[in-house]
């Protein structure tokens, strides 16, 4: 018999939490608290509190990427990516959610935006935790990116392999819809 | 949400005809920030009327606890009138049987009509609880509908910033530089990169080869010098000339 104190609104999750961990394979979910712990005591993450995290990560550490910040009204983190030709992936946190993204070509350079645009809708899942859009540029040049969103807690492990997984994507990407740019 | 949906088509729609379509992101943030704060004025109204339906209710559950109790006290002297009514009658005091008779008469009307209130408090309580199942239905609903708009929100201003970044990243690198940027040219990148490892294997290849002196034997082969797969000719010919004497007929005996 124990005596727990919780909010009591938050008695229906204290329940579901107390049966999963009776089961023995309980590691998902106590590896799952670590996370919001890490979080919930640090406060929310930023794109600023971001960076440093990801400068002594893995993928800074095996000199795999270079990271920086793009200073400016909204600081946005710059990624080079080394393994895959220098490729840049541009990461901002707002609120709950981390973007993650690198930019394909210029809409300029594509001869046929309409085949371009069939051949994205039949073949962007090939591209896990991707997605393809077109973005405006605010001088108004607009270009094809790819981009990758999660929530902006989520552990650094699975932000670095979300960043690992766009950089392939979009080198992989540009090779698939080249033969529509001139 | 439908309803975000449809300002957020309709302001690219207007964008695409008007300046430029840049003008959708800008919109989307706008519409979105209204569409939550609408949300939270609405989860607030509804939360204020939830705790005031909650609030009639027990008032009208106190209510009913009275009247309830009144019941009760109602029955009592009912029964106690009879009691009295059945002594009276036993004693055949005539007067006491018919005063008591009156009395729980009036005591019973009084009992009946408690039990009307009752049964209506009754009702108001249920309405009460329809309103309060109601309204939390609509505060859990109201609670995820300002989720989701919140992480849409954050979705296109983290896009903006990421934009932002990108097109002044681009506008800063000079023209050669700039060539990193995309993942076009990361990948024409990798192929040169690739070309040029396989042009490099392609040279330590024929440097090793030729501190081996393969390459000499195979030159000198070549130019006849030393005896190679070339002198195969020069063999066949040598015999062709020596069987020749011997292809005319033998002389004769």
């Amino acid at each position: 018999m124990r005596e727990v104190w919780i909010q009591p609104q938050h008695a229906p999750v204290l329940l579901k939490v107390e049966r999963l961990l009776r089961k023995p394979n309980a590691h998902p979910l106590i590896h799952a608290l670590k996370g919001v712990s890490a979080a919930m005591s640090t406060g929310p993450v930023t794109t600023q509190s971001l960076l440093p995290d990801l400068q002594s990560g893995s993928l800074a550490a095996s000199q795999r990427y270079t990271f920086s910040m793009v200073e400016g009204l909204e600081p946005v983190i710059q990624a080079v990516a080394h393994d895959y030709g220098d490729v840049h992936l541009f990461i901002a946190v707002t609120g709950e959610i981390a973007i993650a993204q690198a930019t394909l070509f210029p809409v300029a350079r594509v001869r046929d935006t309409a085949r371009l645009n069939d051949r994205i809708l039949r073949t962007e899942k090939l591209f896990d935790l991707a997605n393809i859009s077109i973005d405006s540029h605010p001088d108004g040049s607009e270009f094809y990116v790819i981009y990758g969103a999660l929530r902006a807690t989520s552990p650094l492990s699975d932000i670095e392999f979300e960043i690992d997984t766009l950089a392939r994507n979009a080198v992989d990407a540009a090779g698939a819809y080249r033969e529509f740019v001139k | 949400m439908s309803g975000v949906l449809n300002k957020l088509w309709t302001a690219l729609r207007g964008a695409a005809n008007e300046a430029g379509e840049a003008a959708v992101d800008a919109n989307a943030t706008r519409i979105l920030d209204q569409e939550i704060r609408d949300a939270d004025a609405e989860l607030r109204d509804a939360r204020v009327a939830l705790a005031g339906m909650m609030g009639k209710q027990t008032v009208e559950r106190n209510h009913l606890a009275e009247k309830q109790a009144k019941l009760e006290e109602y029955a009592g002297y009912i029964r106690q009138t009879l009691a009295k009514q059945k002594a009276a009658e036993a004693a055949g005091q005539q007067a006491d049987v018919a005063k008591h008779s009156a009395l729980a008469q009036e005591v019973a009307a009084k009992y009946a009509e408690q039990e009307a209130l009752i049964t209506a408090s009754n009702n108001v309580i249920a309405e009460y609880g329809k309103n309060i199942d109601v309204l939390k239905v609509k505060i859990t609903a109201g609670e995820t509908a300002i989720r989701t708009l919140k992480q849409r929100a954050d979705t296109v201003k983290a896009k903006q910033h990421v934009i932002k970044a990108s097109a002044a990243v681009a506008a800063a690198s000079s023209s050669t530089d700039s060539r990193a940027r995309s993942a076009l040219d990361s990948l024409e990148r990798i192929e040169k990169r690739q070309e040029e490892a396989l042009a490099q294997m392609d040279a330590a290849n024929t440097l090793s080869a030729e501190s081996t002196g393969e390459a000499l034997e195979e030159r000198l082969r070549k130019a006849g010098v030393i005896p190679g797969a070339s002198a195969a000719s020069d063999v066949l010919a040598r015999f062709k000339t020596e069987a020749a004497p011997s292809d005319s007929p033998p002389p004769a005996p």
